[in-house]
């Protein structure tokens, strides 16, 4: 074997070209551009049948596509069965027939999962909304607005009690629609899942409002 | 101050509530903390609630509750819009506006995607509620919703540069002694070159930091700068007026 001689300067130097060409692994993460974009959608298509690994990781903290799969999770079946139970404890509907002449409104499970200021997540939600995209002005409802504070008075009330020293709490009503008394009548289609047996085909009338209603808001603040 | 969404009530001893509400939400504050925890249960068995505690996020607004003070800004919907618009990356810059630009309706320039134009305008003007500094800037490009070109987004996207460099920014509502009512109010002459209106501005101060502000082109064309700032000075007083009736 021929021995290479190297001078301690050439040494060095080499060295020092090495150390200057490691990255740390933020750097290399910062400095590289993305292959190529591709859509979740795309992606989720693509994977759905062959990779589920992938699949996991890329959907691990997301809301379910459907209600199938919100079924076959827990921590979302728990959280429709919170919605439904305080529905019904509100007493927000009854099982009727449809009459003659009126049209139901259909309805969909919207999933959430709530996150807070610093962006964990802090509990699951699902809500039943209504398709009230369907209703008629003039016909189904009248009259549509929501209590709302101005951002103006809001912060005259910051800065009033920053002065004064007070201390500002704050207080959610849940499920704030489901307050709301309707006056008009209104028919809906029974929730996935939770339809009664044998009577799938009966429709619900509202007392109360839901959430998507063009009337909720009115009918929480009166 | 009663107005529909916001209430105050007074027992005998002179103790103050005030709660205001917004949509769901039930923010209430006052000298008694007791009177906190008599309000709470009576809420509680008329509605189902839930208690947040000390407000601290609302309508995408941070609430820091301090010793000596109360801070609010928006830093997370800041962050949010930028990643929105794809200029989470973009290089920070000092000023809002470049220095004596003027926007025309008719620059003959390439136009640009109007949805996302308005998108743009949109959460700008939201960042407004706790950032009265870009007000003036975002009244500019608001001024060509309808008719966006490459200039009016460049102007949109220097905004986005300066939020990008101070989006940490926010009101500071410190508890000094000095609390007073006091308010300015400016206007320039003809600073719309297509259609030769003035722009009103003017600000509210209470104490140290401002709570109510507006920069909004005038709905007449005044003739002499005089005018102008007369036009200026009327809605600055009607502003007051509002606010003694509130």
């Amino acid at each position: 074997m021929k021995e290479v001689k190297v001078s301690p300067k050439e040494l060095r130097e080499s060295s020092e070209r090495i150390t200057k060409r490691t990255w740390s692994l933020q750097d290399l993460y910062h400095n590289t551009e993305p292959l190529s974009q591709r859509r979740l959608e795309d992606l989720y298509e693509e994977t759905g049948e062959t990779d589920n690994i992938t699949l996991f990781c890329l959907f691990a903290d997301c809301e379910p596509m459907n209600f199938e799969e919100a079924a076959q999770d827990k921590k979302w079946r728990d959280a429709l069965d919170e919605e439904i139970r305080f529905i019904e404890k509100n007493n927000t509907w009854e099982l009727v027939s449809l009459p003659k002449g009126h049209k139901s409104i259909g309805v969909k499970w919207v999933y959430q999962a709530k996150k807070n200021a610093k962006g964990e997540i802090e509990r699951y939600k699902a809500r039943l909304v209504t398709k009230g995209y369907s209703q008629k002005a003039g016909i189904d409802y009248d009259e549509v607005f929501a209590p709302v504070a101005h951002l103006e008075t809001i912060r005259l009330i910051v800065s009033l009690a920053a002065q004064q020293k007070w201390k500002i709490h704050h207080m959610d009503v849940k499920s704030t629609f489901l307050n709301g008394v309707i006056e008009e009548e209104a028919y809906i289609e029974q929730p996935l899942g939770y339809k009664v047996k044998g009577q799938e085909d009966k429709v619900l009338k509202l007392n109360k409002a839901l959430y998507g209603l063009k009337q909720a808001p009115r009918a929480w603040y009166t | 101050m009663p107005t529909r969404a916001c209430h105050v009530c007074q027992d005998q001893n002179g103790d103050i509530l005030i709660v205001w509400i917004y949509v769901d939400g039930l923010i209430f504050t006052g000298n008694n903390p007791n009177m906190f925890e008599e309000f709470k249960k009576a809420m509680i068995k008329e509605f189902e609630m839930s208690d947040i505690g000390l407000m601290s996020y609302y309508l995408g607004i941070e609430v820091k509750q301090k010793e000596d003070g109360i801070f609010i800004s928006q830093q997370r919907y800041a962050k949010e819009m930028l990643k929105k618009f794809k200029m989470d990356g973009c290089k920070p810059i000092s000023t809002l506006v470049e220095c004596g630009l003027k926007l025309t309706m008719f620059d003959g320039e390439e136009k640009v995607d109007a949805t996302n134009f308005k998108s743009l305008v949109g959460s700008l003007r939201y960042l407004t509620c706790t950032r009265p500094d870009i007000l003036y800037a975002t009244g500019l490009i608001s001024r060509h919703m309808e008719n966006q070109t490459i200039t009016h987004l460049k102007a949109a996207k220097r905004i986005l540069r300066y939020i990008k460099g101070t989006s940490h920014l926010g009101l500071w509502f410190s508890s000094d002694k000095d609390y007073k009512l006091v308010s300015y109010s400016d206007s320039d002459w003809a600073g719309d070159g297509d259609d030769r209106k003035s722009t009103t501005g003017f600000v509210f101060f209470m104490g140290n930091t401002s709570f109510t502000w507006m920069s909004k082109k005038q709905p007449i064309v005044a003739l002499s700068t005089y005018e102008a700032e007369y036009v200026a000075a009327t809605s600055c007083v009607f502003m007051q007026l509002g606010l003694g009736i509130y």
